[in-house]
């Protein structure tokens, strides 16, 4: 089970660096709550207009200290990120530590939840 | 009309079943925001055996600052008082369910003191209750600064 999240979870990586929303579409959930490291929120529509319109284009991630956690048909990712974007036109340069939550539903993992909060 | 009949027969059976599943999402609900209560009672009062019961063995704790708490270190930190919880606010709380799985995120100012400091926070927080063993409990809470 934790080696189906990892997978899913390099992924999802793979598909912010690629810009790859019909991934991106098929991992999240239709309810998908998305926090930004600033607390700023984005729905499934609204974030994945983002990355069709590159209007979000990550350059880089890096990843440490991955933990996954199963209870139940609820799955946990954390982990620290390391991560370059340009959003609306500005740099960000975030180190954060990112909360990934996946549910099963219909016999499938989707990811229902992503908060990152900032490295102090 | 023995058709037509059938047809109504159907979309009204279609129609008690709907109702009956959205009466069960926001039965769900309601019983996630009373956990939610319950946990701004206990922080509030230091009630570390309330926190005890609401919260997962294995469930992770990430403070607005990105450190990490586990079930024991936290509610050690409750009971020996070295994490006091002065006053709490919510504002626009949203639940969204997902099977077994309820995603909670809202609005949220605290003030909290340690021996040493006072904390006022700013921030918007995400919890997560899974249902284990037919009882939902709380397997993560992490908390983000509004910038």
């Amino acid at each position: 089970m934790e080696k189906e999240i990892l997978e899913l979870e390099d992924k999802w990586v793979a598909a912010l660096l690629n810009c790859d929303a019909d991934f991106l579409a098929d991992l999240y959930a239709d309810g998908i709550v998305y926090t930004h490291t600033n607390a700023a929120m984005d729905t499934k529509a609204s974030y994945l207009a983002k990355i069709r319109s590159r209007d979000l284009v990550y350059h880089t991630l890096e990843r440490h200290d991955i933990d996954v956690r199963v209870f139940g048909a609820t799955a946990l990712a954390t982990c620290r990120w390391k991560q370059t974007s340009t959003s609306g036109g500005v740099a960000f340069e975030v180190d954060a530590r990112y909360l990934h939550v996946y549910a099963r539903v219909a016999e499938s993992w989707q990811m229902v939840a992503h908060q990152s909060t900032k490295m102090v | 009309m023995k058709h037509l009949l059938t047809v109504t027969l159907l979309a009204l059976l279609a129609l008690t079943a709907s109702a009956q599943a959205n009466q069960k999402g926001s039965a769900v609900e309601q019983e996630i925001l009373k956990l939610e209560q319950q946990w701004v009672d206990a922080l509030l009062k230091g009630d570390a055996d309330a926190l005890e019961t609401l919260y997962a063995d294995g469930m992770i704790y990430t403070h607005t600052n990105a450190s990490t708490d586990g079930k024991a270190s936290y509610i050690k930190k409750i009971r020996d008082k070295a994490s006091v919880y002065d006053k709490l606010e919510r504002e626009d709380i949203k639940v969204t369910v997902f099977g077994d799985t309820a995603v909670v995120t809202t609005h949220w100012r605290v003030t909290s003191h340690s021996a040493t400091a006072v904390h006022n926070t700013n921030a918007r927080y995400v919890h997560v209750y899974s249902k284990i063993k037919n009882r939902w409990q709380m397997v993560v809470h992490q908390s983000t600064r509004i910038e």
